[in-house]
């Protein structure tokens, strides 16, 4: 089962391959995933993920998440170009919306 | 000869000040008294503002050993410990240490030089990510690219090292960065770090619901209570409610020795009482504890009929490895206190778990021959020591010897390497804790597989006097990998014999160390009573049985009901 994980972060040297590497070592594959370039600092982060072999809790995973310095928030939801009606050739289904 | 004053023109009389001087600077403003470190390339800016500084730098003689000593001190003090080391390999070397603070949650900043900026990235001499390295195993990390930046970095480190679930934060300082003069006045503190939030109210009257009507409770303590100032009340909420108790490695002293309840040590090496229990219990009231795999056996036969209350200040670790029927996250004394289920009537069950405390004690005079008997020297040696000395173990059989066998009165005087498990912790460790508590009795409890990992720190140990005792059991093979060899592995006993050991009272002495060695049962008091008087560093080794084993012993992949025993 895949997920959809809207991840607002402080867009700073490091954030993101620490985002991704937690993400991978807790056992998700990342099937998809954007960043937009914020304001001030600021960047959004939408990601498609499934648990690679055996299933995860993803609210663990989303607290595993939300507890990074850099994340300032986290939701599951729909990507956000989607979810603006702006979806791209190969965007991804979302099987969860909130 | 007299040195005659020197009057310098006034420009040079002013102090310089570059990103090192306030690297120093702002460690000497954040309360820090004392580092543990080794010099080299990129780090050298900081070693040069180091002279003249406030700071005590104990050189050690590799850089692990900073961080296990650094680990040590902050476990003690609950103020963050601070590691030094140059780039590449003195980065690399702190890898371990970092990852031990982060597996135990021990507040840490750990300090490392790069290659200038310019160079990063380029294959540079002595130049490793270690900022992508130790990625998995800190809390945070940062890299300060502007010397104007380095007070506001440090201190936001210190923050994140020592709020909420501490951890190791790294700073990586490139070396251009370090020897930049900065050109604005030092930036005025910042505010004090937050407390941790209280739990929701709706949260803790779920918890009370389910333990008013418990009929099998067991209060299951783990490292979070200390970590979490919360040992008062934990021991509060034990004498309140008279809930059978039972603690993890790292919970070990949250619970007095004596209290009424408490089964002891849950888990591989645990207690029959503490497990028996928690097997037969109907709630498990889990405190900052995370269901490790070493306590909890095979997960899905764990505790198989107990609902679950898991509290922990980390939201996190709520239901990672074990649904939960109520879930509290916050301040653990806050929500401890909070917790008051009134009346409990769970007298029977209380006899039950008593019974098998005393049914299933340690027993200590049926050891054969007249060989020194590890687990009975460990509680004369405890005991003699008084419940306020300090173990810094190292890993192996006598880390799990000494959570049977000695009494602590707090969980910090237990100093191990819990969820690393890491060998060499135990001399780094004991000389940071006798630094930070010089006054106490602090006992590195060493093997001979795991001394040998950082025996180079006896130079520590001599150059800055310090008055930590090494007690080393010396079985002259790797004995937890034995013992598993022969009941798991066939006895197929493979590269665990370290026959060839040196002769440690002859190491100890070459490094400058008093050092002695016994053979025999007969001369354990008189060995106990002079490592315990003795003033600087000392190393006692003791020759024990290479037969003798770790018992009870749930073996790896069973449930915690299948305890082994001799």
């Amino acid at each position: 089962m895949s997920h959809t994980l809207n991840i607002r972060i402080a867009d700073r040297e490091g954030a993101l391959v620490r985002l991704i590497g937690l993400v991978e070592r807790r056992g998700y594959e990342i099937c998809a995933m954007d960043k937009s370039a914020g304001d001030a600092g600021i960047a959004d982060i939408t990601m498609q993920i499934a648990p690679r072999g055996g299933e995860r809790r993803i609210d663990v995973l989303m607290r595993q998440v939300a507890r990074l310095f850099d994340v300032h928030a986290i939701r599951q939801g729909m990507p956000a170009h989607i979810a603006a009606g702006t979806a791209r050739p190969g965007g991804f289904q979302c099987r969860h919306p909130q | 000869m007299t040195a005659l004053p020197i009057t310098l023109p006034e420009a040079e009389t002013q102090q310089r000040t570059t990103g090192a001087h306030w690297v120093v600077r702002t460690l000497e403003e954040l309360g820090v008294h004392r580092i543990f470190g080794y010099p080299g390339g990129a780090i050298m800016p900081v070693y040069d503002a180091l002279v003249g500084s406030k700071l005590e730098h104990i050189l050690v003689r590799h850089e692990q050993a900073a961080s296990f000593a650094a680990d040590a001190q902050a476990r003690l003090s609950g103020k963050a410990g601070v590691c030094l080391a140059t780039s590449g390999p003195g980065a690399t070397n702190l890898l371990t240490g970092i990852a031990n603070a982060y597996m135990d949650s021990v507040p840490m900043v750990v300090l490392t030089g790069q290659v200038p900026t310019g160079l990063m990235g380029t294959d540079a001499f002595q130049e490793v990510d270690v900022f992508g390295m130790s990625l998995p195993v800190v809390k945070h990390s940062i890299i300060v690219r502007e010397p104007e930046e380095i007070p506001a970095r440090i201190r936001e480190a210190f923050a994140i090292a020592e709020s909420g679930r501490p951890g190791p934060v790294l700073v990586d300082l490139p070396k251009d960065t370090l020897q930049a003069e900065v050109g604005q006045p030092y930036p005025p503190q910042s505010l004090p770090a937050a407390k941790p939030s209280p739990a929701s109210s709706s949260e803790i009257d779920a918890a009370t619901a389910l333990l008013a009507c418990a009929k099998r409770p067991v209060f299951y303590m783990g490292g979070g209570i200390g970590l979490g100032g919360a040992v008062e009340a934990a021991r509060d909420f034990m004498a309140r409610t008279g809930i059978p108790a039972v603690s993890t490695l790292k919970a070990m002293g949250c619970a007095h020795p004596d209290a009424k309840n408490y089964l002891g040590m849950l888990g591989m090496h645990g207690t029959r009482a503490a497990n028996m229990a928690v097997q037969d219990s109907d709630l498990l009231i889990c405190c900052g504890a995370r269901f490790d795999d070493r306590a909890t056996g095979k997960p899905d036969s764990f505790a198989p009929d107990a609902r679950i209350i898991h509290m922990d200040l980390d939201a996190a670790e709520i239901g990672k490895l074990r649904n939960v029927d109520a879930g509290i996250a916050g301040d653990l004394a806050d929500a401890l206190a909070r917790l008051d289920p009134g009346y409990l009537d769970i007298d029977p069950w209380r006899q039950v778990c008593s019974q098998r405390k005393t049914e299933f004690a340690f027993r200590y005079d049926d050891a054969p021959g007249s060989g020194i008997f590890a687990p009975a020297l460990l509680k004369q040696l405890s005991e003699a020591a008084g419940d306020d000395f300090i173990a810094a173990c190292d890993v192996g059989q006598h880390q799990m010897w000494v959570a049977q066998h000695c009494r602590f009165s707090r969980p910090e005087h237990h100093l191990t390497s819990a969820g690393l498990g890491a060998m060499g912790y135990g001399l780094p460790a004991g000389i940071g804790a006798a630094m930070e508590r010089p006054d106490a009795q602090v006992i590195t409890v060493t093997g001979d597989g795991s001394i040998m990992m950082n025996i180079q720190e006896l130079a520590t140990a001599r150059r800055y006097s310090v008055p930590v005792k090494i007690l080393l059991l010396d079985n002259s093979s790797l004995g937890l990998v034995r013992q598993w060899q022969e009941y798991f592995f066939d006895q197929n006993f493979s590269e665990i014999d370290l026959y060839d050991n040196p002769d440690f009272a002859e190491v100890a002495r070459s490094f400058g160390v008093e050092a002695f060695t016994i053979h025999s049962r007969a001369e354990v008091p008189a060995a106990i009573d002079r490592l315990l008087s003795a003033t600087g560093p000392i190393l006692a080794h003791c020759l024990i049985d290479p037969r003798e084993n770790v018992w009870p012993l749930v073996p790896p992949g069973k449930s915690n009901a299948d305890m082994m025993e001799d």
